[in-house]
């Protein structure tokens, strides 16, 4: 699914306009991105949680030149599904 | 920080972003997570933009042991939900360390100097951390150990981090280094230790130089310093300088100690201020402006943390200095600049909302020199 047919069926369920659910979409993204560069996780019970993990500065080394480098730490944000929907997805068709 | 957000402050959070009223917010939310949950139980992969794809992955069976018996067993073939964030996301996410780039290691440099400590564990907590991490074109050598620090500043921490790791690796590299002797790798060996003894010769030189030049700088011995000026500059900046401050602000401050100036042999013992952020801003009437000066070791960061009790307020100090400052992060050493009283800029230093709009400010400033 893509996000064209996901907003075309946010708006026939909430009734409300494309550029509505457009806003909210976008506003989702701004604030799950706020709250995770402030190492907050969001916890949406039921479905899951936007975590942010830090990533430590480590020495890498490029396949290519062989020189090694000082990759600078970073936050990354990932999810955890809840328990209930790894179990729904666990089973397959 | 590391707080949870729950689903009700979510709402409130998204109706304060779009300005749309609290239960259509909350029908949203609950309504997207529905459609997700239907789609990805379907198999189906929900690519949204400008946040992020949820795919579903099938996972292969594989052994594993009963923790409580000891019994293998077998995990069977599943799928599981993955997420891979949007490039603005990501971005978003990372904005704390935006500023920071990878940098080149010259090859004389043994890896040891830039380890923590080397050791069985956190090589497993690496290959762990490498399978979640989703791109990873670099095969790593190494980690540096839990302990290190974040700096919220640039390139100039990385050296220190570098020496006092090496401080750190010393025992362990001379615990190891004793128990090859035996090998044939003694040449090896016996070059690491040289270059380990030239480095470290380095360190001590430079640190030498610098104490040198700071003990110089304050005596006003410099040419380019009248002595009438460098008599108000000792006073303006003993009398600025504050110790380590108790008050609450930002999460990522707490965690990161600006590392630098707690290690660095630069720092200048400070006495505490009576020009602090006490809640009492000084009424900006004051007869002598108030000036501090950028250094390899003072960033426009510290000076905005220990003037005004929040680092995040450096935005305020560049505008002051507009005209005589670049990049931010390429502030050439020795710079001075006025630190203008928070109260020129109608700035509340408790004022949640208005130290976000100067994180912004921040964003903006770093935005200009990006293009």
């Amino acid at each position: 699914m893509d996000t064209k047919r996901l907003t075309e069926m946010l708006s026939k369920e909430l009734e409300i306009s494309k550029e509505e659910v457009d806003t909210l979409i976008e506003g989702l993204a701004n604030v799950v991105g706020e709250c995770a560069s402030n190492l907050d996780t969001v916890n949406l019970s039921g479905f899951g949680s936007f975590e942010p993990r830090k990533r430590l500065e480590r020495v890498a080394v490029h396949p290519a030149s062989g020189k090694r480098l000082l990759v600078p730490p970073k936050i990354v944000l990932s999810f955890r599904p809840s328990t209930s929907l790894k179990q729904k997805i666990r089973n397959g068709n | 920080m590391e707080t949870k957000v729950t689903l009700q402050e979510l709402v409130a959070l998204l109706a304060l972003a779009t300005g749309k009223q609290k239960d259509i917010c909350e029908k949203f939310l609950k309504t997207f997570m529905r459609i997700l949950e239907t789609e990805l139980e379907k198999g189906e992969n929900i690519r949204i933009k400008g946040f992020g794809t949820f795919k579903v992955i099938d996972v292969e069976s594989r052994k594993s042991v009963n923790v409580s018996t000891g019994e293998e067993y077998e995990i069977p073939q599943h799928r599981k939900i993955i997420f891979v964030a949007g490039k603005a996301l990501a971005a978003r996410v990372n904005q704390p360390f935006e500023a920071f780039e990878a940098m080149e290691i010259p090859d004389d440099m043994p890896i040891s100097q830039l380890e923590g400590t080397s050791e069985p564990s956190e090589l497993s907590e690496l290959s762990e951390l490498s399978e979640l991490s989703e791109s990873s074109e670099f095969s790593e050598l190494s980690e540096s150990s839990e302990s290190s620090e974040f700096s919220e500043l640039s390139e100039s921490s990385e050296t220190s981090t570098l020496s006092d790791n090496s401080d750190n690796s010393e025992k362990s590299d001379n615990s190891e280094k004793s128990e090859g002797s035996d090998n044939s790798e003694l040449s090896e060996l016996s070059r690491f230790r040289f270059a380990k003894g030239f480095f470290v010769g380095f360190l001590v030189a430079v640190a030498v130089v610098c104490g040198i030049g700071i003990g110089a700088y304050y005596m006003g011995l410099f040419p380019y310093r009248g002595n009438k000026d460098s008599a108000d500059a000792i006073q303006s900046v003993k009398v600025q300088s504050a110790k380590q401050d108790p008050l609450p602000f930002d999460s990522l401050e707490e965690k990161i100690s600006p590392m630098t100036v707690s290690e660095s042999e630069d720092v200048v013992p400070t006495q505490p201020s009576d020009l602090n952020t006490d809640e009492k801003k000084g009424d900006g009437k004051e007869a002598a402006p108030v000036y501090d000066t950028v250094t390899t070791t003072r960033y426009l960061t510290t000076i905005a943390k220990e003037h005004y009790g929040n680092f995040n307020l450096w935005p305020i100090i560049y505008e002051e200095n507009k005209a005589i400052l670049g990049h931010p992060d390429r502030i050439k050493p020795g710079t001075r600049v006025v630190v203008p009283p928070l109260s020129k800029y109608h700035v509340d230093p408790k004022n949640e909302s208005q130290i976000k709009e100067i994180k912004h400010k921040g964003v903006v400033i770093y935005e200009k020199f990006k293009k």
